[in-house]
């Protein structure tokens, strides 16, 4: 799928998103269940601020040791048996999958949820090979079923769509008669994925964390198909961004420990499985072969820049569940695969400001997401340091719009411009709603220019009372 | 294609150094919210805290004591829907011969105690019931940490309806810290799959509805054995 | 107390009697307020859409104002404002003439509800209000300057005052500066929503601490025509 998930512009994308009224209840509905959920849980288990800094300090030593910390994981992923690759960028890692489905004569796959491969494009790559590969969480299923939809959260990637939408395409895909309800959707799809996960030559799973001290996959689910994707087929091909890892289990504690928190508002989630390296010698299942492909895509050059703490980010989706802006557009309106808060800080770095500047408006700088990420990652504050690098480039941000702001500054900087000016905007009571204007009133009326500023009133007392 | 001295060479250079640090600074942990979490718990408490939360997350539970286990084995497989009962191939429960014990009226099957490889992954495909002992609980989130080996596949605990969870009291401790603390311990000797476990398998995709058993067991039983 | 007042371009502006009722307030309270005229805006709007460097002018210009009177305090009816004078020793790092003059109008600056309850430890300015009122936090002020309690502190001691709590209370209202018109529509969604919750709450007054907010608040509820009175927290405590 890549980054870029629309060739809609902002204002359009906004727009059609914000028309979209089943879409916006459910996310308002999601992020007032799961913040009130998620605020309980944290109430529950106190120390909210220690745990923040418990995780924000794991990650950000193991980004200061990330060269040591993925030496030691490749040596001891190795020793458990695993095949270590390297991608430098999307196309390397798709290639290097390619080359193992080939050499299996695979033909059938199945997947976990996971962000780094929608990132590299890996499911339309392998279709183009003549793979089937089926995606097996169920909002993932059902946006692959309903001819590749995309996900609107980084969590729930299916919250954009109601039961009646999916039982329609549950009946048109897949033949479904059954009612509407969760429950029978659900136990439908059970038997579609079961046959499939039995039927599989190779799987394909995301990694949560990655333990550099005993090379040990880490993935969180709660439907459990991450269990069955380490544990049935008899090929295992992990993509791991290469920023995923922990030193110890010690540190994995903490940052799981957060995570189910964070993302829906739980203590823990249903599974952690914990897969080092492939089946042992005497097991009878599990798989024969673990592949984990380790993926940089754009991820060195933030490491080396001004973005660093952007890294530290553990997928929890908290970010996009407290955005106010979010809550409107929903993760469709970003246009981009890493919605809310988190793309419009990462989002720019991964794929270049050329194409994804736009990413950075989506944003009233309001800070609630700087108060929840598990990580703290100054989220508002890297955000405007976008804005500032984009208005740096006359060409990025348009010389129109520079040489506005630079009007404006010189106004503002200047007690003499700026008091003439400020008596000149007396009379925008009667200017015509154009440009800035018929924006602001779209949705209100603008306020009433009074005729007295307050520094005439100051300066008139002043004079009465040197009067009197 | 891309090797791992250039790989690890690149993030190198990110960080500004030329060479792989021998060893980096360990990490510091500036607080200990993790560890004074139930901190000075009885077994008891801990226990207690257990059974509370399995109930909460729709874990059906039952207590019992060495002596009945078997007895209690057989009244939560009764509960459970009919049909075959696959039963993880473990020294207490070898001890206890309770796969014996539950051979009236069901088939019962031992993992790996006998019979090809394939027919050990088509029983537990068909099995009603699997049956397994927890390597640890965590009595925070009602948690079994669980080993798949030769002797207990991925497969008892995956692929039947229903599982049975016998989880001796002794090994129930606060959290995961305690859990993750114990895999590090083991580290020399894990199997290549471990799973933290909790409560039945469980989506939320549709609508935020809860429902539970989409890929996994639908149904969750603990037995707490409170001697063991 | 010698107080030099930093009325904020907004409400110098469009908001004057916030200004008039925060100079009568302080002056209530024992203060001695002076204003100096050539103070301008704090760069606020050309800093987060990202001219940092075409605001600093500005920022130097309101320096000079703000410290001129050698007053202990700097006051401001706006968290937000206060929030982006607080940040200028970040913006001015390491400049040899401006630094130190950032970090002394910075440890001067005070948003007012947070002055008086903090450092004139008033927190019942007798004020009489009567009818349900509804508080909007703004984001800058509770969250990012941290001042939260002040205003509700003052509030909970005017009397007749009812202060209820809406849904979404301390949710962004959509203003965000250039945001609420760069992405007006967007902007207008997240209004629309905070007034049907104030207005759910069937209160007689919206009251705020940051004069945008307020005039985005009230630029919504008069499209709307409902009868709610738009105050600021400076006229709030000086009714009656």
């Amino acid at each position: 799928m890549g980054i870029k998930t629309s060739s809609l512009g902002l204002k359009h994308r906004i727009k059609k998103n914000l028309s979209d009224s089943f879409m916006r209840a459910s996310i308002a509905n999601a992020q007032d269940r799961i913040n009130r959920k998620r605020a309980d849980c944290y109430a529950e288990l106190g120390h909210f601020e220690k745990w923040r800094d418990l995780a924000m300090d794991i990650r950000s030593h193991v980004l200061d040791y990330l060269d040591y910390y993925l030496e030691q994981f490749t040596d001891s992923a190795q020793k458990a048996g695993a095949a270590v690759h390297f991608a430098k960028d999307d196309r390397e890692a798709v290639e290097l999958a390619k080359t193992i489905f080939l050499q299996k004569k695979a033909k059938k796959a199945v997947k976990t949820k996971s962000m780094v491969t929608e990132e590299i494009g890996l499911n339309e790559a392998l279709e183009e090979i003549g793979i089937e590969i089926l995606e097996t969480d169920l909002g993932e299923y059902l946006l692959q079923l309903d001819g590749k939809d995309k996900p609107s959260h980084i969590v729930i990637p299916a919250l954009h769509k109601d039961r009646r939408r999916i039982r329609e395409v549950l009946a048109q895909k897949a033949g479904y008669k059954g009612d509407v309800t969760p429950e029978a959707m659900t136990r439908f799809v059970r038997g579609i994925l079961r046959d499939a996960f039995l039927s599989a030559d190779v799987a394909v799973s995301g990694c949560n964390f990655a333990v550099a001290e005993t090379g040990t996959i880490a993935l969180m689910t709660n439907e459990g198909n991450g269990r069955f994707i380490t544990g049935i087929p008899k090929t295992l091909i992990t993509f791991m961004g290469m920023e995923r890892v922990v030193p110890t289990f010690e540190e994995l504690d903490i940052l799981f420990s957060m995570l189910a928190r964070s993302s829906v508002g739980v203590r823990t989630s249903v599974y952690m499985s914990l897969i080092t390296g492939p089946r042992g010698k005497a097991d009878l299942d599990g798989p024969e072969e673990l592949h984990i492909i380790i993926i940089d895509n754009g991820r060195s050059n933030v490491l080396a820049g001004s973005f660093k703490d952007v890294l530290r980010c553990i997928r929890c989706g908290t970010c996009m569940l407290e955005c106010p802006a979010y809550r409107h557009v929903g993760g469709h309106g970003y246009g981009v695969l890493y919605p809310g808060p988190l793309g419009a800080a990462l989002v720019t770095e991964l794929a270049g400001y050329e194409e994804h500047k736009d990413v950075t408006e989506i944003c009233s700088l309001c800070g609630a997401c700087n108060d929840v990420c598990p990580v703290k990652i100054p989220l508002v504050e890297s955000i405007l340091e976008h804005r500032r690098i984009i208005a740096e480039d006359k060409r990025l941000a348009g010389w129109m719009k520079d040489a506005v702001y630079s009007q404006y500054g010189r106004v503002i900087g200047n007690s003499a411009y700026y008091a003439s000016a400020s008596r000149l905007a007396r009379l925008a009571n009667h200017a015509p709603r154009i440009g800035p204007l018929k924006e602001w009133t779209k949705a209100r009326e603008l306020p009433k220019i009074p005729a007295e500023r307050f520094r005439d009133w100051f300066a008139g007392r002043k004079r009465k009372e040197a009067g009197s | 294609m891309t090797t791992r001295e250039q790989f690890i060479g690149v993030i190198g250079k990110a960080l500004g150094r030329a060479d792989t640090p021998a060893n980096p600074a360990p990490f510091h942990w500036r607080h200990s919210v993790h560890t004074n979490v139930m901190s000075g718990w009885s077994r008891d408490d801990l226990a207690r805290a257990f059974i509370e939360y399995s109930k909460a997350i729709g874990v059906r539970v039952f207590e019992s004591t060495g002596d009945t286990l078997n007895a209690t084995i057989r009244k939560a497989v009764e509960e459970c829907v009919s049909g075959p009962v696959i039963v993880a191939n473990d020294a207490l429960l070898k001890e206890l011969d309770t796969a014996t014990a539950l051979e009236a009226g069901r088939a019962v099957r031992v993992w790996n105690s006998g019979g090809s490889v394939e027919s050990n992954v088509r029983f537990a495909e068909k099995a009603a019931v699997g049956i397994a002992v927890a390597e640890k609980a965590l009595a925070e989130s009602a948690t079994v940490l669980l080993f798949s080996h030769n002797g207990c596949g991925r497969s008892v605990t995956l692929l039947p309806e229903s599982v049975i969870y016998v989880v001796p009291e002794s090994r129930i401790c606060p959290r995961l810290t305690q859990g993750m603390a114990y895999l590090r311990r083991n580290k020399e000797t894990l199997p290549s799959s471990v799973n933290f476990v909790s409560g039945p398998s469980a989506t939320s995709d549709i609508e935020l509805v809860p429902v539970v058993g989409v890929h996994g067991p639908s149904h969750v039983t603990h037995i707490v054995v409170h001697d063991i | 107390m010698k107080v030099s007042f930093f009325i904020t371009c907004l409400a110098d502006n469009v908001l004057p009697n916030v200004g008039i009722k925060s100079v009568q307030l302080l002056e209530k309270l024992g203060c001695s307020v002076f204003f100096n005229p050539k103070q301008t805006c704090c760069g606020q709007p050309l800093v987060n859409s990202g001219y940092l460097e075409k605001a600093k002018k500005s920022m130097c210009t309101l320096m000079d104002a703000l410290l001129e009177d050698d007053c202990e305090y700097i006051v401001a009816p706006s968290g937000s404002c206060v929030l982006q004078v607080k940040e200028f020793p970040r913006f001015f790092q390491g400049d040899a003439v401006w630094e130190s003059r950032a970090k002394l109008l910075a440890d001067k600056t005070c948003e007012i509800t947070d002055f008086v309850v903090n450092i004139l430890k008033v927190t019942d300015v007798g004020a009489v209000l009567n009818g349900r009122g509804a508080y909007h936090p703004s984001c800058h002020m509770s969250r990012m300057l941290g001042v939260k309690e002040p205003p509700y502190q003052l509030l909970k001691n005017v009397k007749g005052l009812k202060l209820v709590s809406f849904k979404g209370q301390d949710k962004c209202c959509g203003f965000g500066g250039t945001f609420s018109v760069n992405m007006a529509d967007l902007s207008g969604a997240m209004v629309k929503e905070k007034v049907r919750n104030i207005a759910a709450a069937g209160v007689d007054y919206l009251i705020g601490a940051d004069g945008a907010c307020l005039m985005n608040i009230q630029g919504r509820i008069r499209r709307e025509n409902l009868n709610i009175r738009v105050l600021h927290v400076v006229e709030a405590l000086m009714a009656g």
